[in-house]
């Protein structure tokens, strides 16, 4: 059986407003299962804009996503849903927990959707793996950015999503903090053969990954390494 | 982990937004339910009053005649032989209507009813120990003594109406008062609270009736009412209720049923205590004499003035004449006695002149003439000849000589002969003459096939026309009464036998929905309650942004999203369901406790209490969540228009989206809003539309108007790129981000402020306004309303003398238009009265008065000439009818060429059709039929009691007539009085409606402020960020309050404007108050306390600790 790739095909996005602006033009790119990749580029270039279209937040102006067979701009209702909880995780540089869960709970969140199987065991054995085996009855409030984080992280990968997008992780956090979560990340990620997306502003993080890319005026082309 | 569990922690999570919401949706919920129980109280305390008063009485047995108190003995005796007087289940009453004075004092009250009861009364009555009644002593109730300002020992006058044997205008009929009242000096021995039997009363209208009770023994002596009754009260005895109406009618004697019977020279003659035969009795007594074919022969008694024979030129006077069934007497002819063509000289074919005297409307003798040709002399032993004939005539027939006649028409002495008294002490009162019946008729005056003039029915066996004994027509006779008390009927002999409870409750039901009044009263309260969780539903929706953006990101669909939500509304309703319930009783009560003091005005003095019912609280708190989920619906409307990215990025990015699609479209309808606005103001100056109606709609257009133009303004400045930055454009920018919830505000304070002016200005009050500038009292002046008949009509010289006007106050009279109509008193049919009606007052109008009035009628019929509109039946046989515009469509239902049956004096009923409105008018409390329909209905009513007076002279007159006709029980009112006593009523529900909108606009405020704080609240980072740059705490104040009173002015000036437009055509009316200082100081306080109470929060906001502000999440 084939591995399932993610390919992005002639992939673009315009913003409409006074003056259109197309942040993304025809970018074409395909990473396979088990793959890790990190897209550098300025700010406004456009890195969260790709990181969202293809967790399906946001839709493409022209081109399109696969994920394997699915075209994920088509994905609608129970569909997209699915997409979102089983396929991806996304881990997002304001981590955005609920503030009346605790860890755990926050962790289990994708759990409830659909249906699916209670995941408790799971979820204490992912924060363990992060550190945060006396913080999973606490609340956000009740701890640092670098928990929440970490927490955020768990909650990615509760589901074995096979996506995992990472949306500048380590923006609000100290680079020792950043680097160490972003080894366990790669780490627990490795496991399940997932394919890592990471969009940063760190080099020496991006270099922890498999392939670097530049998003710049809208294309996206690979780093030379000097 | 379940779904329940995020519901939970996010309600005890946000449980301060939660909270407030609940507090919303409890005032919703308790502003429904309190309105329902309001409305429910009013028509039960209706119900227990109107049940209370009449204790254990359950069926009531009236006649407008006089029955023996031997009937309610028998009945006793019959089903509860061994029971003792407090175990009594049928007691008989005497009730008169009278007026009463105190002398001390110098007050009169009118209309108060005379009770006069047996021992047994009271056992209708336990919870009352009422001392037992003797001689002059009696018990009043406490409204009675507070009239009178009485108290128990004190003697007060009173003076009660008799029942007349003889239609009140005959010239048999006494008007002189000391004949048909009874004046007595009675000491108040208790006085009776005013539930329960104090205010007794069999009336369906609602308020305390003002009574006092005496002893039957002793008012029947007095009053020569001996041993009468004219209402029976039954309570169903302890064993099973028997038929009421056939045991009724088993004790029943003949009397009872108004008939009386002679004998004489074996012919039974039927007469009729009401002196006239009944069209039932007569037809039942000729078929009973068909039967048993016997002779039947009616006559109809009369008296003659004079009867001159021209040819001998001799003359008799006051002669008894009668009409008769006779096929003999032709229409012009006469047939005399012996005696009469001896004293007259007179013989066959001669002709002779009868001058009689007919009554005038007025109560003036007329005298009239007419001829008859002799065709009969018939001898003193015929057996026509009775003075059986003419019925008891008290004053006349039981004197011995004519000398002691005591009659009420003028005699003069010196006319009456020897051979006159020799007749007399003779035959009595036999007929002198007889004429055909039809020629009786006219001296009656009485149309042919209406009114009753049949005196007596003469019955006779026909196998023999001679005399006979007593004895030997015993049995006929013995067995004709049998027949005919076989076949009395009650109804036709006056009897009603009414089931009481049943009655009572169903009027109890009322005619005005106060449950729907109040909740169309508190509307801007649930308005406001509704403003508020929408308001804050919204608010926490776009701060809670970005969760809902991190589930739709995890995979939640719309509908687990929905679930979750709902889950969240589901906790907030269930705890604002309880507490509205307990709070909507609290509204309740406050809104009973308001009816009882500053509104009595809206219910008269009807007793109020808070009644609860499961199914009240179920029904409001069904309705109460319903309007809560909608709400709430409507506040998280903008959720499903952003996606899952647009969420994430928080409410701030939650703008642009879908206002520039609707600005266009607000655009376009706000500019169609004005064009019609414009268009009806035109119209209404044109008069193509009433006034009232047109700048009303075009007033509430342009407060649609602005309130699109507010939406434009600020759309328009969301949508334009500021290049310069004031603090001022950062207070207007808030309003903006929050714009719905700026619109809900000042849409709020708009319309509270537009329904404050245009209500308050229909404020009125007619006192202080001249009778001839006020089109409802077609320009007449005074009023009067006799509450006991008067049986002389004071607008004439004889009542004028009667009641002792001196000679300038005659002349007073002289200089004013006086106008009189006859009164049949029911129910008081205006918006005073709660009570449903069925029986209600009845005027019958005097229609050269409505000619010289100028009343405004509003009717749909080509002719405004009232003699045509009123005096003939119409073609669906419904009687034409006038009634004023208020009364007819809020109380009785109706309208313009709308009919509605209604019962005349508990017994008929007819259908009349409203062909003409009058509005505003003094009419308010009747229903105006012709006078020719009137006497109809009421043949026997047909004495004015009521008048209208046109006078320059108010004041004085008013004065005069008080002074001669108070005492007497009649009312004088000047006609804007009358019409103030109407509108305090409708005044009353201005002043309830603007204090429950200026609550409304209260909790508006309230609101308001709910939403600065949670703005302030959630403002933090930003303050605690321009604190750090150098802003100083008076910035902030300009930023909250500066918002606060932005949106304040706009609503108010907005509503305001809108509402003078509203307004304009209520300027020229000269009664109308408005009261500009309370709605000035109601908008005052109201700006004054929000820009306190923001500013207060706006300090309390920058009391912040700015490094944990800037730090927090």
């Amino acid at each position: 059986m084939s591995e399932k790739k993610l390919v992005l095909r002639d992939l673009s996005k315009t913003y409409l407003g006074e003056i259109p602006s197309e942040i993304l033009k025809k970018i074409n790119l395909s990473i396979v299962m088990g793959e890790t990749v990190s897209i550098l580029g300025p700010s406004g270039s456009g890195k969260s804009t790709l990181l969202n279209i293809i967790g399906s937040l946001t839709k493409p102006s022209e081109g399109s996503v696969f994920w394997g067979e699915q075209e994920i701009p088509l994905l609608e209702g129970k569909a997209l849903a699915k997409y979102r909880s089983r396929e991806v995780g996304f881990v997002f540089q304001e981590h955005h927990l609920l503030p009346q869960l605790t860890a755990l709970e926050n962790t289990l969140l994708p759990t409830l959707v659909q249906k699916q199987k209670s995941q408790i065991k799971r979820g204490q054995d992912l924060l363990d793996q992060l550190g945060l085996s006396q913080k999973m009855n606490s609340f956000p409030w009740q701890m640092s950015g670098g928990e929440r984080q970490r927490v955020a992280i768990a909650r990615a990968m509760i589901n074995e999503a096979k996506i995992l997008l990472c949306d500048e992780p380590t923006g609000n956090l100290d680079p020792k903090t950043g680097e160490s979560i972003v080894d366990i990340f790669l780490n627990l990620a490795q496991k399940n053969q997932a394919i890592v997306i990471m969009v940063t502003h760190n080099e020496r993080l991006a270099q922890k990954l498999q392939r670097i890319f530049i998003l710049s005026e809208g294309s996206l082309e690979p780093k030379k390494f000097s | 982990m379940h779904f329940y569990k995020i519901i939970q922690r996010s309600l005890r999570f946000y449980w301060k937004t939660n909270l407030a919401l609940s507090l919303g949706i409890a005032l919703g919920i308790a502003i429904i339910t309190g309105s329902i129980l309001v409305g429910n109280s009013v028509r039960k305390s209706l119900e227990v009053f109107s049940l209370q008063r009449v204790g254990l009485v359950e069926y009531a047995l009236e006649t407008k005649n006089l029955f023996s108190h031997s009937l309610a003995h028998k009945l006793q005796k019959k089903l509860e032989p061994s029971s003792s007087s407090s175990q009594a289940f049928v007691t008989s009453v005497l009730r008169r209507d009278s007026v009463v004075k105190n002398p001390q004092l110098e007050v009169v009250v009118p209309s108060v009813n005379l009770i006069a009861v047996e021992e047994n009364f009271w056992a209708f009555f336990p919870d009352i120990s009422a001392p037992g009644l003797q001689g002059r002593s009696v018990l009043i109730n406490q409204a009675l003594a507070q009239d009178l300002q009485a108290k128990k020992g004190d003697y007060l006058l009173l003076r009660a109406q008799k029942n007349s044997s003889f239609p009140l205008d005959s010239i048999f009929s006494s008007h002189n008062l000391s004949n048909t009242t009874t004046s007595l000096r009675v000491k108040v021995e208790g006085i009776l609270p005013n539930n329960g039997g104090g205010s007794f009363s069999l009336s369906n209208q609602s308020g305390i009736p003002r009574n006092i009770f005496v002893s039957s023994s002793w008012y029947g002596q007095v009053s020569s009412e001996k041993d009468l009754a004219n209402i029976l009260l039954i309570k169903n005895p302890l064993q099973k209720a028997p038929d009421w109406e056939k045991e009724i009618r088993a004790q029943l004697s003949i009397n009872d049923y108004g008939l009386e019977w002679k004998e004489d020279s074996g012919s039974l003659y039927w007469q009729s205590r009401d002196f006239f035969l009944s069209p039932y009795y007569i037809k039942t007594i000729r078929e009973i004499a068909t039967k048993k074919q016997a002779f039947c022969q009616a006559s109809s008694m009369y008296l003659a003035k004079t009867i001159s024979s021209p040819g001998s030129q001799r003359s008799i006077f006051y002669s008894v004449i009668a009409g008769l069934e006779e096929k003999n007497i032709s229409e012009e002819g006469i047939t005399i006695n012996q005696w009469l063509a001896d004293d007259l000289k007179a013989d066959l074919g001669d002709k002779l002149q009868l001058e009689y005297w007919i009554t005038r409307p007025n109560g003036e003798l007329q005298t009239k003439n007419t001829t008859a040709t002799i065709g009969q002399i018939i001898p003193m032993d015929s057996p026509t000849l009775s003075s059986k004939l003419v019925p008891s005539l008290n004053g006349m027939t039981d004197a011995e000589e004519i000398d002691e006649w005591d009659v009420p028409f003028p005699l003069d002495w010196d006319k009456i002969k020897d051979r006159d008294e020799e007749y007399w002490k003779q035959y009595k009162s036999t007929p002198k003459a007889f004429v055909s019946l039809n020629m009786a008729r006219s001296w009656w005056q009485k149309k042919p096939g209406s009114g009753n003039y049949i005196t007596t029915l003469r019955v006779r066996p026909l196998e023999d026309n001679n005399d006979n004994s007593k004895e030997d027509t015993l049995p006929f006779i013995e067995d004709f009464v049998s027949q005919v008390k076989a076949k009395a009927d009650l109804a036709e002999s006056g009897f009603i036998l009414r089931s009481i409870k049943e009655e009572l409750i169903q009027s109890s039901q009322g005619s005005t929905d106060f449950g729907g009044l109040f909740f169309a009263m508190s509307f801007f309260l649930l308005f406001s309650a509704s403003i508020l969780v929408t308001a804050l539903v919204r608010l926490s929706i776009k701060n809670r942004c970005q969760q809902w953006g991190i589930l739709f990101s995890q995979g939640f669909s719309s509908q687990e999203v929905r679930k979750l939500l709902w889950g969240e509304n589901l906790g907030i309703i269930l705890v604002g369901a309880s507490t509205g319930v307990c709070l909507g009783i609290f509204y309740a009560r406050l809104l009973i406790f308001w009816l009882s003091t500053w509104w009595k005005g809206a219910i008269g003095e009807t007793q109020l209490a808070l009644y609860t019912s499961s199914s009240s609280l179920i029904l409001g708190t069904f309705i109460g969540v319903l309007a809560a989920i909608f709400s709430l619906h409507w506040g998280m409307k903008p959720l499903w228009k952003y996606n899952a990215l647009e969420l994430l990025g928080g409410y701030r990015s939650l703008q642009v989206k879908w206002e520039e699609k609707k600005f266009s479209c607000i655009f376009w309808l706000t500019g169609g809003l004005f064009s019609l606005a414009s268009l009806l103001m035109i119209l209404s100056l044109m008069e193509k539309i009433p006034a009232i109606l047109g700048f009303f709609l075009s007033g509430s257009l342009l407060l649609a108007a602005f309130l699109g133009v507010s939406y434009l303004c600020l759309l328009r400045i969301l949508k334009k790129n500021v290049p310069s930055f004031k603090l001022s454009r950062l207070a207007l920018r808030n309003a903006v981000l929050y714009r719905t919830n700026s619109m809900l505000i000042i849409g709020l304070f708009a319309c509270a402020c537009f329904t404050l002016v245009a209500v308050a200005s229909n404020k009125r009050n007619f006192t202080q306004v001249g009778a001839e500038q006020l089109p409802g009292t077609g320009g007449f002046s005074i009023r009067t309303t006799a509450t006991v008949p008067l049986l002389q009509d004071w607008a004439n010289e004889k009542g004028q003398k009667a009641f002792n006007f001196s000679p300038s106050e005659k002349e007073l009279l002289k200089e004013s238009q006086i106008f009189s109509c006859s009164l049949e008193v029911g129910e008081d049919v205006s918006c005073r009265n709660l009570a449903k009606i069925k029986t209600p007052n009845i005027l019958g109008i005097n229609l050269e008065m409505l000619e010289q009035g100028n009343f405004p009628l509003q009717t749909k019929r080509e002719t405004k000439n009232w003699a045509q509109l009123l005096q003939n039946k119409l073609q669906d046989g419904s009687i034409p009818a006038l009634g004023d515009a208020n009364s007819v469509q809020w109380i009785l239902h109706s309208g313009l060429e709308k009919k509605i049956t209604l019962e005349i004096a508990h017994e008929k009923e007819v259908t009349l059709t409203f062909v003409g409105l009058v509005p505003n008018s003094i009419f308010a409390s009747e229903v105006l039929i012709s006078q020719k329909h009137f006497k109809e209905f009421f043949p026997e009513n047909s004495f004015a009691r009521y008048h209208l007076i046109k006078t320059k002279k108010v004041e004085k007159l008013t004065q005069v007539l008080r002074k001669r006709l108070g005492e007497l029980g009649v009312k004088v009112e000047t006609t804007p009085e009358i019409l103030n006593s109407f509108i305090q009523v409708q005044n009353t529900y201005l002043s309830t409606f603007l204090t429950l909108g200026g609550l409304g606009v209260g909790l508006g405020a309230i609101g308001l402020i709910i939403v600065i704080l949670y703005n302030i609240l959630e403002r933090k980072k930003e303050f605690a960020l321009m604190l750090a740059l150098g802003y100083s705490p008076r910035h902030f104040l300009f930023l909250t309050v500066g918002e606060v009173f932005t949106l304040l002015l706009v609503g108010l000036s907005t509503g305001v404007l809108s509402a003078l437009v509203a307004i304009i055509p209520l300027f020229s009316q000269k009664e109308i108050q408005i009261n500009f200082s309370f709605l000035g100081g109601t908008l005052f306080i109201v700006i004054l306390i929000t820009l306190i109470l923001s500013s207060f929060f706006a300090y309390f906001a920058l009391r912040i600790n700015s490094i944990k502000a800037l730090r927090s999440e």
